[in-house]
Formats: structure tokens, sequence, C-alpha cells
């Protein structure tokens, strides 16, 4: 208790560096505890998105449309020639106007799209807020402006894709029908049918047949190698059943990977981030510590005139600058935990806390110390006590 | 009685400035165990110089200094540091304390690095500070003292440990007659009680007066050295 209190003096008998190498030490640990934090959520994140990627990888093959109605695919063209070719792999057959709308976000499990279509004004009536999707706008389709709802609005609704009687409702004393509700895996997108008054929307088991021009076909894949493969077999197909239809195909995966390799660089600008804090808060202890040398190199000269060792001095100075660090990087733990809980309830971040990252970069902090305490400490050695005493 | 110390053409010279100053021109002296010594001459003899060589402070540039007929000229730094915790104590003629430590943690302080820590330690510390006659400022600072108590606190530091040779530059040089009486009587019953010897610089007769035996820098000086300074 005694020598703790002539410690704190010591620390004490220089307040404003202790101060300073202090916070700089607090600081330090702080960034470190988020930096850890953070490159572990990205770390957990990429091996679940690479997860999902191997077990979802499609490739989706653009068909250009062309003025030519011959030159295009139909949903018939489809459904003959190309699915059984691929057969249960290609999964959906879209129109791209309409694709745009399906609502997929938190409401989404797996890769299951629920949705169903209706009316603005009926949103507006049951006050329902559309929390994804979007409003189209009229003049995109000028001929029914539409609104498109999730599942769940549409389970309240009571409206059942199974019934075979068209269900009806009301908005804006104007009676709708729902043609269809989509909810099954498979059918990941549906397409519009003009009705002739405003609104809504078909399902695609009844109306897919009316397709008259697909946009896009998707295929998926049961393992990311072979897309390459599954690429090279729909470029076949194309060529031989539809020679006349420009197409492109994007492979999934592969862009699954640059947005990996994208995520990657960011880790390594945290990782080089963290370094240099690392590396900035040591080179603050190593000139601390030279600091209190000099600046506390008479005292070091008595202590080493009335009989200390030099072991036993520079074991004192290492105590008193391993407590300040102890203490200091303790406080910046609980700051760095605190700030990364801050920054994932309240700014929604979208990675777990893990309480590990504190104690981490508090140890780490504590390893740094010491090293950095190492050469300065050196110096003591060759200290002259009368030379330190009278400062020459 | 056995030679405790002996010096041979001791010099001590410094660079400064890519100059060499010769800041203790060669001497020689031995001192008996048990003696209790005082060394006179006038300021900037290089009195402090000579002191600071023997308690092993400082290395001399040259020349030879035997400690109980050990050669301990060229020894290293740690040996050095086990020299002077084991058998020096120190009166500094700018007293020295630890600014950020109250008078008995700086007396404690001696007393921790000599024979480690103790529960007793702090009892020692504060019966020393009352033999000088400075115990009511045992829990202040060195910068609460004035000179002469200062002075007093040093002096406590360096006969707790009570060691083999007492090394007191000018410990007297800032109290009063009455106080440098008192402080005489204490290191010579220090001298006699535990045969410390003691080595005092001083520039006052009746101290120089009251010590066993009285070495004039200038005597100390080796032949040459002296003609040169007469000269
Ligand atoms: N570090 C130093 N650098 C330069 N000159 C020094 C140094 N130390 C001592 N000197 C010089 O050496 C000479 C002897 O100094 P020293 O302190 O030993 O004298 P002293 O006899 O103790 O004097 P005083 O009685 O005033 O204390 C002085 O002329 C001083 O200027
Ligand atoms: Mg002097």
């Amino acid at each position: 208790m005694h020598k703790l209190r002539t410690i704190i003096k010591g620390i004490l008998s220089q307040r404003t560096r202790s101060m300073l190498s202090g916070i700089a030490t607090l600081c330090a640990t702080a960034i470190i505890t988020c930096l850890i934090a953070f490159f572990y959520a990205t770390t957990q994140q990429m091996a679940d998105e690479m997860r999902t990627i191997q077990k979802n990888t499609k490739i989706v093959v653009h068909l250009h449309p062309s003025e030519q109605r011959q030159s295009q695919i139909t949903y018939q063209d489809y459904l003959t020639s190309v699915r059984p070719a691929f057969k249960d792999r290609a999964i959906a057959a879209s129109k791209k106007t309409y694709v745009h709308v399906y609502l997929d976000d938190k409401k989404r499990s797996g890769d299951y799209f629920e949705q169903i279509a209706c009316d603005h004004d009926y949103l507006l009536a049951h006050n329902l807020s559309l929390s994804s999707g979007r409003f189209f706008h009229e003049s995109e389709f000028p001929q029914s402006p539409f609104v498109v709802i999730g599942y769940d609005v549409a389970k309240k609704l009571s409206i059942d894709e199974q019934s075979s009687d068209p269900v009806s409702f009301f908005v804006a004393k104007q009676s709708h029908d729902v043609l269809g509700v989509i909810n099954k895996q498979q059918d990941k997108f549906f397409y519009g049918q003009n009705n002739a008054n405003r609104t809504i929307y078909t399902h695609l088991k009844t109306h897919h047949a009316n397709l008259l021009a697909l946009d896009e076909i998707t295929v998926q894949i049961s393992n990311p190698q072979e897309s390459e493969r599954v690429s090279d077999q729909v470029r076949l197909l194309l060529r031989e059943k539809f020679p006349n239809v420009n197409y492109q195909i994007t492979d999934m995966s592969q862009t699954a990977k640059q947005i990996q390799d994208y995520i990657a660089k960011i880790r390594f600008v945290l990782l080089a981030f963290g370094c240099i804090s690392t590396l900035v808060a040591s080179i603050n202890i190593t000139n601390s510590m030279y600091a209190i040398i000099s600046e506390r190199f008479q005292e070091i000269g008595i202590r080493l005139a009335i009989g200390a060792t030099a072991t036993q001095v520079k074991r004192l100075l290492l105590t008193e600058t391993l407590l300040l660090a102890l203490v200091s990087s303790a406080l910046g733990m609980v700051l760095g935990e605190l700030s990364n809980m801050i920054l994932i309830k309240y700014l929604n971040w979208d990675y777990t806390w893990h309480i590990f990252a504190g104690p981490v970069s508090f140890i780490m902090m504590t390893v740094v110390c010491l090293l950095s305490c190492y050469a300065p400490l050196l110096r003591v050695d060759k200290i002259n006590p009368i030379h330190a005493i009278q400062r020459v | 009685m056995s030679k405790i110390i002996k010096i041979r053409n001791l010099k001590k010279n410094i660079q400064q400035h890519s100059r060499t100053i010769t800041i203790l021109p060669s001497c020689s002296l031995s001192i008996h165990k048990g003696d209790m010594v005082a060394i006179t001459g006038q300021s900037g003899a290089g009195k402090s110089t000579l002191l600071n060589i023997i308690g092993c402070l400082d290395q001399p540039s040259s020349g030879q200094y035997y400690l109980n007929q050990h050669d301990i000229t060229d020894l290293s730094c740690t040996a050095r540091s086990l020299l002077r915790k084991e058998t020096f104590g120190y009166i500094f003629q700018q007293y020295w304390l630890i600014n950020h430590l109250t008078v008995v943690e700086n007396v404690e302080l001696a007393l921790l690095y000599r024979s480690g820590h103790c529960r007793s330690n702090r009892e020692k510390a504060r019966n020393a500070l009352d033999q000088l006659g400075i115990l009511s400022h045992a829990e202040h600072y060195p910068c609460q003292l004035s000179g002469g108590q200062q002075q007093r606190a040093s002096i406590a530091r360096a006969i707790i440990t009570k060691p083999n040779i007492l090394i007191a530059d000018e410990p007297t040089g800032a109290l009063d007659h009455d106080n440098s009486m008192q402080i005489m009587q204490i290191l010579k019953e220090i001298n006699r009680s535990h045969g410390t010897t003691v080595i005092l610089v001083t520039h006052d007769r009746e101290i120089a007066g009251m010590c066993n035996k009285r070495l004039p820098m200038e005597t100390l000086f080796t032949k040459k050295e002296q003609l040169y300074a007469q000269a």
C-alpha cells in the first residue's frame, strides 16, 4: 500500500507528461478494441457470405430486347427448351420491367421472396406503411400506377393465393382485384398484366404464359466451381435453339467474389490502421520512457548514489510506466467496448458485439508497453551517478 | 590499523569542447579504518571531485584506487553500485533530496535500497530524523524546508544505513555554529561507536580541528604537481 503510494507519487511527479501519455494509451487501446471487434465481425460476415454464395450461386442470363419478336425468347420457349435443359436448376424467367419490384429485404428467409401487389391508395387507406419495395411512378407505367406491398401486409388482408375466386378489395371506393400472391420459392418473380383500371398484379402461375419476351433467365448452381461449365452450357443451348438472341451472362459468384475482394481490401486498411495505432502507442510509450529518464535524470542519480542498483531503478521506472499503462489501457478497453456497443446499437452497425476485443487489446497494449520500455531502460545501466546528479 | 582507502596518483580529466581539462591533479592519499578525516582546501581545488571518486560515484581518469586492498579503479557499473550500496554513505554539498518524496520517505529510501522492504524502516527513519532534530518536518517535502533542515535530512539519510565509510561534502555548510557542533558530535559518535570511517570536506577550521586527521588538499598532490601548482 505504502509502496503503491510512492509509485503513484513518482507518476504524478510529472503530471502533464503522465497524463498525456495515459490519454494516448487510452485512445490507442480504445481504437484497437474497436478495430479488433470490427475486424473479427467482418471476418465472420465474410465467412457467412461465402457460405451463402456456396449454397446459392447462380448465373443470370440477360436477354437483350430486340425489335423483332422472333429473336426473343418467350415464356413458352423457356418452359419447353430452357428449363428442361437445366432440369430444376433454371429457377426463374422474368421480364425485367416488372422484376424490379420484388420485395425481399428483411422479410427474406433464404431466397424466398413473398409479395403481392396492390394499389397505392389502398395502402394509404389502410394506413399501411411500405417498409420495402417502392412505388412506381405514373410516368413509368402510364397505364397503371401501382405499388407493391410485402407478404406480411398481404397476410393481414387475408389474401390467399390458393383461393380460386378472385379476391377483391376496395380502395377509394373502387373495387380492385388481387390476381395473385407469390409465395413459392420457385416463383421468384412476378409479372404484371395491365388491367385497364389502374392496378393490379397477377400471379406468375396464371399469367406467365402470356409473356412474350423474357428479359432474364436465372440458373441456380449447386457448386460455384460449376459456374463456368453451366455458363458454357447456357451459351451452347442459346446458340443452338435461339441463334438470333442477344444475351449476356452474369456470373453471380463472380460478383460475390468481387465484393469479397473489396471487403478484404477494407479489412486490410483496418489492419493497417490497427498496426499504425499500435505502433504510435508504442512509440509514445518509448518516447515517454526516454522523457522520464531524462526528466528524472537527477533523481535517478540520487537513487543510484544512495545505494540503488541499476536493476532497482529500472524496476521502479518499469513499475511506474506499467501501472500507468495498465490503468489507462483498462480505461481504454472500457471506452472501446462502450463505443462498440453504442455503434452497434445506435448507429445500427451490422455486426455482433464481441466482448473479447477489449481484453485482447488490453493484453496487447500491456505487452507493447513492456517491449517499448526495453530500449530506454537499457540506458539506466550506463548512467554515471555523479553526472546524473550534476546533470552533465 | 589497516588502510581502508589507498589512492595513488589519482587524476580526473574532463572533456570540454574537445579540450581536456584537469579538474583533479594527480593526488595520493591513504586513510585508515576508523579514521575521521577532514579534507580542506580552497574552493575549486577538487575536493568534491576527489570525494566522488572515493565514493565510487565517479571514475578517475588515471591512477589507482584500493579499497580494503582491492583495486577498484576499473570496476564495472554494477559492481560499483553494489559497493556504493554496501560500503558508502553520502552527505552531498547540495543535499540532493528527491523532491516528490517527503523527508521521511527520502530517509527511508536509503534503508529500502540497503536492506530491502521492512516494516521497521519507517520507525528507524523517524528515529534518525529525531536524532537530527527535524522529526517535526518528517512529513514535509524538501522544498518546504530550509537549507539547514535539508542538510540535516540528507545527513539522516546517510547515517541511517550505518555505512562503513561516510563521505560528507561540507556537512555543516548550511548550518549555524550550534547546529554544526551538534552534527559533528553525531558524526563523531558514529565514528566511535560503529567504527565508521568518516571523510569530510570542510572550510571551517574548528570543524577540521574536531577530526583526528586533517588533509589539506595541497599536501595530497604528488610532488611534481605541487611544483606545477606553485609555479
Ligand atoms: N562537470 C564539470 N565540468 C566542468 N568543470 C567541472 C566539473 N566538475 C567540476 N569542475 C571543475 O573542477 C574544479 C573542482 O571542482 P570541485 O567541485 O571538486 O571543487 P571543490 O574543491 O569541491 O570546491 P568547493 O569548495 O567550492 O565545493 C572546479 O574548478 C570546477 O569548476
Ligand atoms: Mg565542493
